[in-house]
């Protein structure tokens, strides 16, 4: 394998972890608990914004980019300031946008907040630098390891994502078939029933609220101390509907299914799309493999309404029909 | 001159414009229960239709208005044929429907780019002077927008409250099934409902792009969460509440103005937030999480 | 389906051991092993067009395949480099920095016989550590300060640095008797790079902003802020919008200000032809002729390396869409220019790869004693094969390359030109009373 490709199959690696984590995240709040979190490309920014100041160093004014604060934070505590951080905002925004009874009005809710953060990111330069995002982040133990290629770099960094992925995935299975995650599931599919019960389901939203949170900005964490830069054009609301998409492509509910979700729409679809021929003027090709991406979430959501790899039916439900 | 007047003259004519998309996209919503996603695209693509009417073939704008009025509506009555309704005769969930119109809009935005590509388009420019009226300063043109708007959600009330077809379009919305067993054919009242919200979705399109002077392949796109916004005020049948949330964006984001231009924006979503957490009855939003609603006749 | 039916613990643990351990394999065989790889002698050279294609910064990729069309053109018409063709390959940045890294990295794998990159705009920060890492040479036309102190060896700045647009901007402003103005630029990355050595500049040389606002760009409507624009009566309003902005922007002046605008003073966002087209039709020819001016790096526009430039990319109608706006735009202009330069050191070092004709490229076009000034890719090679050594002067002018690799430039004013539809330049300004001393 020459190095090019080697390099490559390194981004993909990375962004699959990446994408993993944060659909597993997405996938306790709207899979397992069924709250509709539309502002989920925010946490995952917030990670990453927030590992970039703990990484950049402190802010001197005398820089080129502007941010606040700043720190030199190791690997991996930048990481887990980053969840921190995601589970603190996940706990404001749910502490008012959870309010409302109905999902669907919460989603709503939460869809606005998104763009109010969006745009107050862009205006408040003196954040994380407005339209020009931060750059230069720093990656873990680059000084340590300061004689090894990108290439070898490349697959230390894949070894560190592997070993978070793995953690968060623990973390998920053991929510998933917990107790805890029979109750978010009862909750999902009928929250009257569950409240009558006398379980306090905004409570319980609030918690997985959180946890979605954390993990969602851990992803965006994992992310940025790998391409080196962050900017708000790498978390456009549209980016949140995708990491939907992935979910219900791959089974909503199930992890693994999830992770396969993560795997092709937000990987596979999008690179095999890439290799196609170009053609005609310029951009036509281009606008031509967007319009086939479109093209493959429908075949696929025709093919496999409930997903490749749906939830397990579980005695304890009535089931969908 | 006051400043707040001006302003708020200014924001009509940005409600105006807001409320046409946003009371399309909740009619749509609440009759269909389809959270449409293209609706930002079709937007686009009936103001391309009323750019070829109006530069191409020289025809006046108000022409290339109602062309790209009948535009959306065809348009939207097609998406609905051929993807979302055999989509709901599968039993797709109601969310998944959101994925679902999230391809098509993807489908939708690059196929207008592949046809237009990366370059900017106008209509036909006219250059007038403003006119004082109440304390506002708007051209004639403004004027006219604003009065689409009024008239069409008139319209819009009078056809919902008392004809036969807006009584079933109400009823479907509460109810789908039930409305059915009462003899209402659903199958029609939703190629209407899709029609009359693609007329509007259109319209708007085309009064936006008045309001922009230029456009391209992915502005209908880029208003879409503010029209979203805005419709999150309305329950179906009455689609006054997408109208308030219109005003409100409208207004309080062009009285933010005066004070900080870079976030007119968030001024105007933080008044919807509050006002989403302290009235949340004020909408009727229905995604089921797992019961699709049928919506279509069997 | 569930893979495991162990206890959560003990399956936990098991499951970190393996990953860990496997993690830690590759990393060290799979590693290893990259050393050892070659490419396989591909028929033509690529050029990799990494730009934005799809979406709201689509023109960038437009922008930058008609400049690389023309720059390939040119020199596969005299027989390409090193007798082998050159071709360009676009791969699509979406315009944002997480979409470009695997753009990048899918280009560097795929693209046989990569020779060069040109691109990207505003995502450059993510991508060029990846192209300088796999020693490509990477030549782009952004304008971001941050690359003011580029040090990595295989980037190339073709235009000058934003910062200095701003510069040019402030004392023209000041300088031309502009002293009572309006500042009104966008949020965006590409407007604010420009602002604060505006107004620095500005304010040094006397100038007084009567208004300053930052806009949201691509709004609906921006009455209230040209409202607060008018009542503050500015000799001119120094800018820099996208184009749906400013027509929207200023078709609303016109509407409050009877018909009327002031002078806008912009800077080169404006000499692009998606921006003139916009804004032309929004306010009309003629208001766009008399009250739009650009303050913009000089486009020499005449002389053996614009004409060529010129009638290649007139030449590539059909391939290129709309090929005359082409003609004076800044960096399409840049982007041939750079192909040129490269195609030129890869003669010089005898070779396309990356690694080895680099150190040749700022040699190409430095000034020298004793040099052959060159305007063309067929003087140049036929000039290197004499054995002299050679300064390339092409389509943009002068563009030597400083110890950052930015290629610093004059500015000049520009008005419109209604019989071609380009900016034209009036005025070249001193370069070196531009900056601050």
């Amino acid at each position: 394998m020459s190095v090019a490709y080697q390099y490559y199959t390194i981004t993909l690696l990375v962004y699959f972890g990446v994408n993993v984590i944060a659909a597993w995240g997405l996938n306790l709040q709207y899979g397992l608990a069924g709250v509709m979190n539309f502002a989920f490309i925010m946490f995952q920014s917030a990670g990453a914004y927030t590992v970039a100041i703990m990484t950049l160093g402190p802010y001197t004014p005398f820089g080129y980019q502007h941010y606040f604060f700043g720190a030199h934070l190791p690997w991996p505590v930048s990481l887990l300031v980053a969840t921190a951080v995601g589970a603190v905002l996940a706990f404001i925004v749910g502490s008012f946008s959870l309010r409302p009874e109905r999902r669907d009005y919460q989603a709503m809710v939460m869809l606005v907040v998104s763009l109010i953060a969006a745009t107050l990111v862009v205006s408040q330069v003196s954040w994380f630098n407005g339209a020009g995002g931060l750059a230069a982040i720093p990656k873990p133990f680059a000084n340590q390891l300061k004689n090894y290629d990108l290439v070898h770099y490349g697959w230390f960094y894949v070894g560190l994502t592997a070993v978070i992925v793995l953690i968060v995935y623990v973390f998920v299975d053991r929510i998933t078939s917990s107790p805890w995650g029979r109750r978010l599931r009862a909750m999902r599919e009928n929250p009257e029933a569950l409240e009558a019960l006398g379980t306090n389901t905004r409570r319980e939203s609030m918690k997985v609220y959180v946890a979605g949170g954390a993990l969602a900005s851990l992803s965006g964490g994992v992310l940025v101390q790998f391409i080196g830069a962050w900017s708000p054009g790498s978390w456009e609301t549209a980016e949140t509907f995708l990491y939907f998409v992935a979910i219900i492509i791959g089974g909503s509910g199930n992890n693994m299914g999830v992770l396969v979700g993560a795997a092709l729409v937000l990987g596979a679809f999008q690179e095999a799309l890439r290799y196609l021929p170009a053609f005609g003027y310029t951009g036509l090709a281009e606008a031509t493999q967007f319009a086939s991406l479109g093209g493959l979430i429908l075949l696929f959501l025709w093919i496999r309404p409930s997903g490749l790899i749906p939830e397990r039916r579980r005695r304890y439900f009535s089931g969908a029909s | 001159m006051n400043q707040i007047t001006l302003a708020i003259g200014f924001g009509l004519v940005t409600s105006s414009i807001l409320a046409l998309s946003a009371v399309g996209f909740t009619l749509q919503f609440g009759v269909t229960n389809i959270f449409n996603l293209a609706f930002g695209d079709v937007m686009t693509a009936s103001a391309f239709v009323a750019y070829l009417v109006n530069v191409k073939l020289h025809e006046s704008i108000w022409l290339a208005l109602v062309a790209g009025g009948l535009a959306g509506g065809v348009l939207s009555v097609l998406i609905n044929r051929l993807i979302y309704t055999p989509f709901l005769r599968r039993g797709t969930a109601l969310f998944t429907m959101v994925m679902v119109s999230l391809a098509v809009a993807t489908i939708v935005q690059n196929v207008i780019q592949a046809g237009v590509g990366s370059n900017f388009y106008g209509y036909e420019p006219v250059h007038e002077t403003s006119l004082h009226v109440a304390g506002m300063l708007l051209t004639p043109r403004q004027f006219a927008i604003i009065g689409i708007a009024v008239a069409s959600m008139t319209g819009l009330h009078l056809l919902l409250k008392h004809t036969r077809l807006g009584k079933a379009m109400r009823a479907t919305s509460a109810d789908a099934s039930l409305a059915r067993s009462c003899g209402i054919e659903c199958d029609r009242i939703t190629t209407a409902a899709w029609m009359l919200s693609g007329t509007l979705c259109g319209l708007a399109g085309v009064v936006l792009v008045m309001n922009l002077a230029t456009f391209d392949a992915t502005t209908g796109n880029s208003f879409l969460l503010v029209i979203v916004a805005a419709a999150v005020f309305g329950t179906v049948g009455k689609p006054y509440g997408a109208m308030v949330g219109a005003v409100v964006i409208g207004i309080s984001s062009e009285l933010a103005a005066i004070v900080s231009p870079s976030l007119k924006d968030v001024a105007a979503f933080s008044v919807l937030v509050i006002v989403l957490i302290v009235r949340p009855n004020g909408l009727t939003l229905n995604f089921r999480i797992r019961r699709p609603v049928e919506v279509t006749a069997a | 389906m569930r893979l495991h039916r162990a206890r959560p613990s003990a399956k936990a643990s098991l499951a970190v051991g393996l990953v860990t351990l496997i993690a830690l394999l590759v990393a060290v065989t799979v590693g290893r092993a990259a050393a050892a790889s070659s490419r396989a002698k591909a028929s033509s050279i690529t050029i990799g067009v990494l730009y934005a294609f799809t979406g709201p910064n689509a023109q960038n990729g437009t922008t930058g395949m008609a400049g690389c069309l023309a720059g390939v053109t040119a020199v596969n018409a005299e027989g390409g480099v090193l007798g082998t063709t050159l071709k360009c390959k676009p791969f699509d940045t979406k315009g944002d920095p997480a979409d470009a890294v695997p753009a990048t990295n899918q280009m560097l794998a795929s693209a046989s016989n990569l020779a060069m990159v040109i691109g990207p705009s505003d995502e450059a920060p993510a991508t060029i550590p990846i192209t300088n890492a796999a020693k490509i040479p990477n030549f782009a036309t952004v304008g971001d300060p941050r690359q003011d102190t580029n040090t990595d060896a295989y980037f190339y700045r073709l235009t000058p640095s934003d910062s200095v647009q701003g510069y040019a901007l402030g004392y023209f402003g000041a300088k031309y008797g502009y002293k009572h103005s309006a500042s009104v630029f966008t949020s965006d990355l590409g407007a604010q790079t420009s602002v604060p050595t505006f107004k620095a500049r500005y304010k040094q040389l006397g100038g007084k902003l009567a208004a300053d606002l930052t806009l949201a760009p691509g709004k609906s409507s921006y009455r209230t802020e040209v409202e607060k624009v008018i009542n503050s009566h500015p000799n001119a309003i120094f800018t820099e919008m996208d184009p749906q902005t400013a027509a929207t922007f200023l078709s609303e002046y016109q509407q409050l200000n009877n018909n009327k605008l002031p002078l806008i003073v912009t800077t080169q966002r404006a000499n692009q032809p998606d921006f003139i087209t916009a804004v032309r039709k929004a306010i009309g020819v003629a208001a766009f002729k008399k009250s739009v001016w650009t303050v913009a790096p000089y486009v020499e526009a005449t002389g053996l390396g614009f004409q060529t430039y010129k009638k290649t990319i007139l030449g590539l109608n059909g391939k290129v869409k709309d090929a005359q706006s082409y003609v004076g735009h800044p960096y399409s202009t840049a982007d041939y220019d750079g192909i040129v330069i490269a195609a030129l050191a890869m003669t010089k070092a005898n070779s396309s790869k990356g690694s080895v004709y680099n150190k040749f490229i700022t040699g190409i076009t430095s000034a020298k004693k004793g040099a052959t000034i060159v305007r063309t890719y067929a003087q140049g090679v036929a000039a290197i094969k004499a054995g002299k050594k050679i300064t390339y002067i092409g389509a943009s002018g002068v563009l030597a390359f400083n110890r950052y690799h930015s290629a610093p430039r004059e500015f000049a004013l520009y008005k419109y030109n209604s019989t071609t539809g380009n900016m034209d330049s009036v005025k070249v300004f001193p370069g070196a009373a531009l900056l601050p001393k």
